[in-house]
C-alpha cells in the first residue's frame, strides 16, 4: 500500500479527494515530515532487492542444488554403466512388440563377464547422427573389441545396414552405448511430448523455478 | 518479510517469519550476529554447485567418451561434498536460526522447531558465558504462534519481543520494556489502543534489518 500522504502529494493529478482520502492524509501528516514520506517510497525496494543477502543465497542455492544433484546423479550413472547416456526412451515402433514408443530403457555398457552377443538388444550411435537406435544385434562375426555386429528392428523387414552411414555395412563394440538391462514402459512419453512440444520445456522449467524459489519447506 | 502478511495455516511461513523476525529483533537490542554456519553451508553448497557446473561445461565441449575421467573425479567430489552438506545441515546447525553475542559477551543461540500440524514454536535458547567454568544455560519456550500472529496473518512484533524479552534474561536485560509486567503490553494485545499500534509500527520500523518500508512497495508474494 503506498503511502497515503505520497499518494496526495500532487493533488492537482487527483479528482477531488474523497471524505477518506482526506482523512487518511491527517493522520500520517501529523506523524510523519512529508520529506521521509518521500524517501519511504524509495528505500524500500532498495531494501527489498537487498533483502537478507545470505537468505537470497541460500534460496538460490537450494534450486541450484536440485539441478546439479541432478546432472550429478545422471553423470554418476554414466560413469558407473560406462555409458554416455545410461537412460534412453525409445522413440519408433521399430522394435515392437518388445519395446513401444515411450518405453525408459536402462542400458549398462560394460562386458565384465561376456561380450556382447547375438540377441542382446543394443543402443548405438551412428557415425554423424545425433539419435540413438534401439535394434537388436542378429549377426556376429568374430569376436573382441573388432566383432562385426548387424543389427536389426524386430519390427523392421530388412536389417539396419540402410540406416548406417554412408559406406558403412556392420557396427563394431565402440559404436554402441550399452545393451538393455531394464525398462520402465511408457514412461517415458512425457520426453516425447516434450521434444515434439519444445515450449512444454519452457513451461517446465519455469514452474520448476518458481516453486523452489518461493517455497521455504 | 516480517511485515508481509502470511497465510495463517501455512506452518512453513508462521516457522520462517518467526525465524526471520529474531534476528531483526536481536540485533536491534545491539546483540552481534555471528553468520558462520550459514556461511559454511553456503560455501560447501556453491562448491558443489561450482565442480557439477565445471562437469557440465567440459561434458558439453568435449563429450563423454574424452572426459571419463574428470567426470568420475568430479563425481565423487560432488558427492562428498555433498555428504558433508548434509551432516552439516543435520549435526551443526540442528534447526539454529541465530547465533550471537550478546553487548555482555554472552553467546546466545537459537533454535527452533515446529511439530507437523501443530501450530506451535518450539524454540530452543542457549546462553553461553565467556568465561570458563560457567555451565551453558538452556531454556525451552514453546508458545502459540497466535500469540504473534493475527487472524489475518500479519506478524505483530510486540508480543513475539516480549514473549523472548520475558523468558530469556538476557535479552530482557537489554530491553526492559518489554519484558512482562513492567508495561501495559499483555493486558492491551487484545485490544490495541492507537498508542499500541503506533508501537508496533515504530517497533518493526526500527528493527535493524526490517523491512519497514516494504509496507510501501508493490511486491507481492504468491
Amino acid at each position: 500500500m503506498p503511502h497515503p500522504s505520497s499518494k496526495n502529494a500532487t493533488p492537482w493529478l487527483a479528482p477531488k479527494p474523497s471524505p477518506r482520502q482526506a482523512r487518511w492524509h491527517l493522520i500520517p501528516a501529523t506523524k510523519t515530515p512529508a520529506v521521509s514520506a518521500a524517501g519511504a517510497t524509495k528505500s524500500p525496494i532498495m531494501v527489498a532487492a537487498l533483502g537478507n543477502p545470505r537468505q537470497l543465497a541460500a534460496q538460490v542455492l537450494n534450486f541450484a542444488l536440485v539441478l546439479s544433484t541432478a546432472f550429478m546423479m545422471w553423470k554418476g550413472l554414466g560413469v558407473v554403466t560406462d555409458s554416455p547416456s545410461p537412460i534412453v526412451v525409445v522413440l519408433s515402433g521399430s522394435m515392437e512388440p518388445a519395446f513401444q514408443r515411450g518405453d525408459l530403457l536402462f542400458l549398462w555398457n560394460r562386458n565384465l563377464l561376456a561380450e556382447t552377443e547375438v540377441g542382446e538388444v543394443v543402443v548405438y550411435n551412428v557415425k554423424d547422427k545425433d539419435i540413438p537406435i534401439v535394434h537388436r544385434v542378429v549377426r556376429k562375426f568374430g569376436s573382441g573389441d573388432h566383432a562385426k555386429l548387424l543389427t536389426k528392428g524386430d519390427n523392421n523387414v530388412a536389417d539396419d545396414t540402410e540406416l548406417y552411414a554412408r559406406g558403412q555395412d556392420y557396427l563394431e563394440r565402440k559404436d554402441i552405448i550399452g545393451s538393455v538391462v531394464a525398462y520402465i514402459p511408457f514412461v517415458g512419453y512425457v520426453t516425447i511430448m516434450l521434444s515434439e512440444h519444445p515450449w512444454l520445456k519452457t513451461v517446465m522449467l519455469g514452474i520448476m523455478g518458481l516453486v523452489v524459489v518461493l517455497q521455504r519447506e | 518479510m516480517s511485515s508481509d502478511k502470511i497465510a495463517v495455516y501455512n506452518l512453513a511461513d508462521l516457522k520462517g517469519t518467526s525465524d526471520d523476525a529474531l534476528p531483526n529483533y536481536l540485533n536491534s537490542l545491539k546483540f552481534a550476529q555471528s553468520h558462520k554456519l550459514v556461511d559454511v553451508r553456503l560455501a560447501l553448497g556453491y562448491t558443489a554447485f561450482a565442480i557439477s557446473a565445471v562437469c557440465f561445461a567440459w561434458d558439453y565441449k568435449l563429450g563423454f567418451e574424452n572426459t571419463k575421467l574428470y567426470t568420475t573425479i568430479a563425481v565423487a567430489l560432488y558427492t562428498i561434498i555433498n555428504g558433508i552438506l548434509t551432516l552439516w545441515i543435520m549435526f551443526k546447525e540442528k534447526g539454529i536460526v541465530y547465533v550471537g553475542t550478546a553487548p555482555s559477551g554472552e553467546t546466545i543461540t537459537i533454535s527452533s522447531s515446529t511439530t507437523k500440524n501443530v501450530p506451535i514454536y518450539n524454540i530452543t535458547v542457549t546462553l553461553s558465558s565467556p568465561k570458563k567454568g560457567v555451565p551453558d544455560e538452556t531454556i525451552n519456550i514453546s508458545r502459540s504462534f497466535a500469540e504473534w500472529f493475527d487472524v489475518t496473518g500479519a506478524f505483530i512484533a510486540t508480543p513475539f519481543q516480549s514473549m523472548l524479552a520475558s523468558s530469556v534474561e538476557l535479552v530482557g536485560k537489554s530491553d526492559p520494556k518489554r519484558v512482562a509486567g513492567t508495561s501495559k503490553n499483555e493486558s492491551e494485545s487484545n485490544d490495541m489502543s492507537p498508542e499500541m499500534i503506533d508501537a508496533v509500527l515504530t517497533a518493526t520500523g526500527t528493527e535493524a534489518a526490517a523491512p519497514s518500508g516494504k509496507k510501501g512497495g508493490k511486491r507481492r508474494k504468491a
